[in-house]
């Protein structure tokens, strides 16, 4: 018999009726008497089932064990674990689409059971097995003719950026980051485009409803129409109006500075397929539970990678190569592959109440493997980091590292040098290798044919 | 039928002509400027009766969408019996 509080997740403690505990590296929820009725009716009307079969909600067992001490306690349910919690403002522009879509299609089959998720937020949703899921079968309660509850927060957190990203410019997604429950709708409303009020349903989800959130903020008007019967045909019609604009939206913007990466001349022929022999022989040596690729570009080693079937975390800073990356891991039906948006040099930090309700990305970590190829330049000449603070960075996320060392008179980091001064007298493969043996013991080493860059496979010190 | 009754049966209510007033002058205030929402009054409130604005709109639309969606089904349909029954002659 353990005492729930005592393991609750920091971030479960919005709901009060239910919420999330980790124990023994597993994760529980506890479903509350004050959600009783709703958890009966939501396995009893068969939804749970349908939505658990589609594979649109992470499958809960009612278990005995660990038993529930709280008093107000009615069962403890063990949820199916998560390879690795990612949150909406590291995800690319379709991974936030597809989140939202999921969202509005589990509220349409909610609503032929006669429920509704009472809240949509984009952090009740994460990628399992390559699809988005909802984590939270606490998210239901029973319709009761009445608006949407969750309508503002499905607007703030999914219409919203996407809007954004779609209509403005991609890397507004970033701003989720500040706005914990979605990007208000003001702000949304002066930053898109004029054009965007001759789209209907933009003119109503976004510009309209954000007026009449100021206009409606004074409650003496609400009373009125408090006791208002809201019919299921307007119902549907709010979902299938939403849903209708989020299909429409399709990203403009395919090319950027990384986008062209692996087309520009860095390899040969030959050199390239020696590159993938020897990070092929490295993961096949070492067979890691899980990889981080940090700085994938497209993805062609993160996903080379996730076919052995090993989980791999893809991360790049630009947004439109994890598009690229995502779409392309879509299409394959790819199961161990998370693509994300993130930036090494300013990953996503804690933050929500207490700096404690959302895990900064280093804390989700360590992995068995971090993959950083043609990375080191861009962190130690773009970045100005010391070789000393990147081998120490490496050393608090992984057990293994296969790390392409980039020499100075290779032709990108002439390229970064063009414009600036050479200050990185460090910046040589001997002092690389004298600092990274401080941290980490060097397995293997091997030179890319037609090319200067050097593979290594490294192994954490014990310090 | 039913849906021509679903579709007049809202629109009889007096209520919801008042409604469609607001729409409309929310509609003409948005050209001028958006007002800054503080986070002191809460725009779930203003979320929540929009929804009641909009909700005959919504409706209409998604029954016209059904109609719609069903007539084009149908007159496929009678195109693909009508080519079938070509390529057989």
């Amino acid at each position: 018999m353990i005492n729930t509080n005592k393991y609750i997740l920091e971030s479960s403690f919005r709901d009060p009726d239910s919420f999330v505990f980790l124990y023994q590296g597993e994760i529980y929820r506890q479903i509350n008497n004050s959600y009783k009725e709703n958890y009966l009716y939501l396995k009893d009307s068969g939804l749970y089932d349908v939505l658990v079969s589609k594979n649109y909600l992470l499958e809960h067992r009612e278990v005995e064990l660990p038993r529930i001490i709280t008093p107000n306690g009615y069962k403890i349910l063990k949820a199916q674990k998560i390879e690795f919690i990612s949150y909406p403002p590291e995800w690319c522009f379709s991974q936030l689409k597809d989140a939202a879509l999921l969202t509005l299609e589990i509220q349409k089959i909610a609503l032929r059971y006669k429920m509704s998720l009472k809240d949509a937020s984009a952090y009740n949703i994460q990628f399992y097995k390559g699809k988005p899921i909802l984590i939270d079968i606490g998210s239901f309660e029973k319709y009761e003719r009445k608006p949407w509850a969750a309508y503002k927060q499905f607007c703030q957190h999914f219409l919203a950026p996407l809007a954004l990203m779609c209509y403005k410019d991609i890397r507004l997604n970033k701003l989720l980051n500040i706005f914990l429950d979605g990007i208000p709708l003001d702000l949304v409303s002066k930053m898109l485009p004029f054009s965007t009020y001759f789209n209907l349903s933009l003119l109503f989800h976004i510009h309209l409803h954000a007026k009449s959130q100021c206009y409606f903020s004074d409650t003496d008007k609400i009373m009125k129409i408090k006791s208002y019967n809201f019919k299921e045909i307007s119902f549907n019609g709010l979902i299938d109006s939403l849903e209708s604009c989020i299909r429409k939206m399709e990203l403009k913007q395919i090319n950027s500075v990384w986008s062209n990466y692996y087309r520009d001349f860095n390899y040969s022929n030959t050199g390239f397929r020696h590159k993938i022999q020897i990070i092929e022989k490295f993961v096949e040596k070492i067979r890691p539970r899980n990889v981080w690729d940090l700085g994938s570009n497209e993805g062609i080693f993160s996903q080379m990678i996730a076919e052995k079937g090993i989980f791999v975390v893809s991360l790049d800073m630009d947004p439109i190569v994890v598009e690229k990356n995502y779409l392309k891991s879509k299409a394959k039906r790819e199961k161990n592959l998370l693509p994300l948006v993130i930036d090494l040099t300013n990953p996503t930090p804690s933050f929500g109440w207490q700096n404690k309700e959302r895990v900064s990305f280093l804390e989700r970590g360590p992995t068995d493997m971090a993959i950083a190829l043609a990375l080191i330049h861009h962190l130690a000449i773009s970045n100005n980091l010391p070789l000393d603070y990147i081998a120490n960075f490496f050393y608090n996320i992984c057990t293994y590292l296969i790390i392409e060392f980039i020499p100075k008179d290779d032709l990108q980091v002439e390229k970064l040098l063009l414009v600036r001064k050479d200050i990185f007298n460090d910046y040589t493969q001997e002092n690389f290798e004298k600092i990274f043996r401080k941290y980490f013991i060097i397995e293997d080493i091997i030179k890319i044919i037609d090319s200067k860059r050097v593979i290594y496979l490294m192994k954490k010190q014990k310090i | 039928m039913n849906i021509m009754q679903k579709q007049n049966k809202p629109i009889q209510n007096y209520k919801y002509v008042n409604l469609w007033n607001i729409v409309i002058i929310l509609f003409f205030c948005n050209f001028i400027f958006i007002d800054n929402v503080y986070a002191y009054l809460d725009p779930g409130m203003g979320s929540y009766i929009f929804q009641i604005i909009i909700a005959v709109f919504m409706g209409t639309i998604y029954l016209i969408k059904i109609f719609w969606r069903s007539i084009r089904g149908n007159l496929s349909k009678i195109f693909k019996k009508q080519e079938r029954s070509d390529k057989y002659k």
